[in-house]
């Protein structure tokens, strides 16, 4: 499985912090250098807030260095950060919900993802889509993300999410009959 | 509607892709948990309940070990082991002429240089004076190889002798190849015989002759060559070797 449009970017050197495995570092640094935006990408798809994708990717990556002498096959480390980055997205929307319920600050828009310029080059309609798949349940957006963002196939989904490939199939019609839901009650 | 459901999610996808790609950098890596993290990380995590009485019993388990160890290492000298000496194996009269006085009645086993053939030690007459044997004027006295000792062979080359005053070495050896026999003195005087092939040992390569009528010794120990055989003493008292025998002297 591919990830869809990996970067590599230049965020330039990475410091190395002192006191740490040298051999883990610069592979988790090489790694972070590969995956990283793809990574934020899927976070802020998730999560609709660019500095929390953010945070959950640096989170990822630093379970993923403290795990590395433990991890027996670095060949899957892409994989086990994906996983991670899913579960801290988790995580974070568990905690937005209930920051939410306790203030309800409720409003939020797609302009609060990322950099204004880039936002405000969305169109309309998309951006009405975009907030469409922001009200969905978290599984349901989960699962839009992994079938049609990274084009992962219903198997493939099924064991990112760890659920069966039924579960799969039906919480993916689910959310895409909600989106259609969605949209339309925005038109008269 | 399917149609519909499939521009949806082409919509959808096309959507995702939009926004995803406003991302195009990241920040620089942080190996490190963010200070919120450590906030929330749980305190030092305690000690199980069992781990105390385990670790205990373990303490108990290697201590005991060592104490069986330990127990089991055989204790070492402090000081090499005494020579045992021709005197301190005892003996009894054996080849003594009549009239000599033994020290002890058993015969006993004595260590040679040859091995560890039975011997029987003779102990020196009794009393006797402790001044050492000075070499008279009719004598001439050859010094011996080194200051502590040396050896040497009589003209006929039968007799061999050697001499050794080092402390815990000290003594004075000779034998008669024919007969095969050999006796080993202390410096008090004392001597063991030992009679065999195995009671001899072959002459160091340069061993020199003292001559008939000369004398040799260090330390306490006089040896004399003569014709009738070889006399060695020590604390006035000794031996004299020759092909007939192993006499005491003074006889």
């Amino acid at each position: 499985m591919d990830l869809v449009d990996i970067d590599t970017n230049a965020s330039g050197p990475h410091p190395q912090p002192p006191g740490c495995d040298t051999g883990a570092t610069h592979s988790v640094t090489a790694l972070y250098d590969a995956h990283a935006v793809p990574m934020i990408r899927i976070a802020l798809l998730m999560l609709g807030d660019r500095a929390a994708a953010e945070d959950v990717v640096q989170d990822a990556f630093f379970a993923l260095y403290r795990r590395w002498p433990k991890l027996m096959d670095p060949a899957n480390a892409e994989a086990y950060v994906r996983s991670a980055v899913f579960n801290g997205c988790r995580d974070a929307l568990r905690r937005q919900a209930r920051r939410d319920r306790r203030d309800r600050a409720t409003a939020w828009s797609w302009q609060d993802a990322g950099s204004a310029e880039a936002v405000a080059l969305i169109g309309e309609d998309r951006r009405r889509i975009l907030d469409a798949v922001r009200r969905l349940p978290d599984r349901q957006r989960e699962a839009l993300v992994c079938r049609y963002y990274l084009e992962m196939s219903e198997a493939e989904t099924a064991r990112a999410m760890n659920i069966s490939r039924g579960t799969v199939k039906s919480t993916t019609s689910r959310a895409v009959a909600a989106l259609g839901r969605i949209l339309g009650e925005g038109q008269c | 509607m399917l149609e519909n459901e499939t521009n949806l999610t082409e919509e959808t996808a096309a959507a995702m892709r939009e926004l995803a790609r406003t991302v195009t950098y990241a920040p620089p890596l942080r190996l490190a948990p963010r200070p919120e993290e450590r906030a929330l990380r749980r305190a030092p995590r305690r000690w199980p309940l069992w781990a105390a009485p385990l670790t205990a019993m373990a303490a108990v388990i290697v201590l005991a070990v060592s104490l069986v160890v330990i127990r089991d290492i055989p204790n070492g000298r402090v000081a090499p082991p005494a020579r045992p000496s021709p005197a301190a194996d005892g003996g009894g009269p054996a080849s003594a002429s009549p009239g000599r006085t033994a020290v002890t009645t058993a015969p006993t086993v004595a260590h040679t240089r040859a091995g560890t053939p039975p011997t029987t030690t003779v102990p020196a007459t009794a009393p006797a004076t402790n001044t050492a044997p000075t070499p008279t004027t009719s004598i001439t006295f050859v010094p011996m190889q080194t200051a502590t000792g040396g050896e040497f062979l009589t003209p006929s080359g039968n007799i061999e002798c050697q001499i050794d005053s080092q402390a815990g070495l000290a003594g004075a050896y000779c034998q008669t190849t024919t007969p095969a026999r050999s006796v080993t003195m202390n410096a008090a005087g004392r001597y063991t015989v030992c009679t065999g092939l195995q009671c001899l040992a072959n002459a160091g390569d340069g061993t020199p002759t003292l001559f008939y009528g000369t004398e040799t010794g260090v330390g306490p120990f006089r040896c004399e060559t003569a014709r009738t055989g070889v006399t060695c003493t020590a604390d006035g008292r000794g031996f004299l070797i020759s092909s007939s025998g192993i006499t005491p002297v003074p006889a």
